[in-house]
């Protein structure tokens, strides 16, 4: 957008790029990621049901007794919680990259490459920083 | 002879990126209704003067006075800057559409934020400005199926959504055939005479800057500042520097030697 002009266009017109361009995306990400997380976890244990019921031979009535023993709904909130956070480090490296590239078609590429990357890096740091209050209030 | 009011009154303007100096010493007035012409080979700093005449750039020293405003672009409260911003319309080089909205939503959103009317006023102001681009039919067409020439036309629509009085635009026949960019020309012509606006235009296109301008500016990368102002017919006629000759006939007496 910054190579377009299109950024410029917004703020000659008295519109802030911060309202136009970065809070739809911040809250598009930060409410659908964690809808997003619960589609992968009902997946997942979906995928858990498949395989114990074809390769191990486990019912699906005992596979269920046995995933509601192993997981508790704190495991739930907490990736939930984990996701918005997720949803919101996404948003907002990509805009924050996005909204400082150059002109040329070349620093788009580089800053695409620098969200991913920057993004990447704080959601590991986000997931390291989690685990560690997790663990100290025993969540 | 009609006295016109100045628009823009530019005094003592130095642009710079940090420590580098753009150009220095600008000074220059646009009258009202004028087809102001900023001239000047390539990179002597012609858009970053627009970038600054729009706001999107603090000049380094001087001001940008606006008629109608209390104090220089840069010194006026915000809210008296935002009101001005909202007299501008500007046309980008390549249109600077947005990309995620059909030609309707991109004339629509100023409408939107500034203009007290309901959605269907709105929308029927969009088709109507496209008309007068002569993008009527195309309104539910996003950028990237459209034409150079009609991205053009409809960041020229967009431009015009408020009425603004005062037009900026930045090399309008770049990347035009030479019919499209006549057709341009006349609609800058059109503009300045039925919206009763002022227009400022960045352009080294020789046809044009005869066809359209009647004031100008002339920035010289070398020396870093402007070294002619006035009608551009007039200054090929009348001016001794070697530079804007050569410039104005496409260096062609120089080359004839």
């Amino acid at each position: 957008m910054e190579a377009n002009q299109e950024i410029d266009a917004l703020r000659t017109l008295g519109i802030p790029p911060m309202d136009f361009l970065v809070l739809p995306r911040l809250l598009a990400l930060s409410l659908m990621m964690p809808l997003l997380c619960l589609y992968a976890d009902l997946l997942g244990i979906f995928g858990g049901l498949v395989v114990a019921g074809s390769m191990l031979g486990i019912s699906p009535i005992q596979y269920f007794l046995e995933t509601k023993h192993a997981v508790h709904l704190n495991d739930l909130f907490l990736g939930l919680f984990m996701s918005a956070i997720f949803g919101v480090l996404v948003a907002l490296t990509g805009c924050m990259r996005g909204l400082r590239s150059g002109r040329s078609a070349s620093a788009v590429g580089e800053a695409t490459t620098s969200a991913v990357v920057t993004g990447i890096v704080s959601i590991v740091v986000a997931t390291a920083i989690i685990t560690a209050i997790s663990y100290v209030l025993g969540i | 002879m009609i006295e016109r009011r100045p628009k823009i009154t530019v005094s003592g303007l130095t642009m710079a990126y940090g420590d580098s100096v753009v150009m220095q010493d600008l000074n220059f007035t646009v009258n009202e209704r004028d087809i102001f012409v900023i001239m000047g080979g390539s990179g002597s700093g012609k858009s970053t003067l627009l970038r600054h005449l729009v706001g999107l750039q603090e000049p380094a020293r001087g001001t940008i006075f606006y008629e109608g405003t209390s104090a220089g672009f840069w010194e006026m409260p915000p809210p008296e800057r935002e009101r001005l911003l909202r007299r501008f319309g500007l046309l980008y080089q390549g249109g600077a559409l947005w990309s995620s909205m059909t030609l309707a939503e991109n004339v629509a959103l100023p409408l939107q934020e500034y203009a007290a009317v309901g959605a269907e006023e709105i929308s029927a102001l969009a088709s109507f400005k496209l008309a007068l681009v002569g993008l009527s039919g195309f309104e539910d067409y996003y950028p990237s199926e459209i034409s150079g020439g009609m991205t053009k036309r409809a960041g020229l629509a967009r431009a015009m959504a408020l009425d603004p009085d005062i037009l900026f635009f930045d090399e309008p026949s770049a990347g035009l055939d030479p019919v499209s960019s006549r057709r341009l020309d006349d609609l800058i012509l059109d503009l300045r005479d039925s919206l009763r606006a002022t227009i400022v235009v960045v352009t080294h296109e020789l046809s044009s800057i005869f066809a359209i301008g009647n004031n100008s500016v002339f920035l010289d990368g070398e020396s870093k500042t402007m070294i002619a102002s006035g009608n551009p017919t007039q200054l090929l006629a009348e001016s001794k520097d070697p530079r804007v000759h050569a410039f104005l006939t496409r260096g062609e007496e120089a080359s004839r030697g």
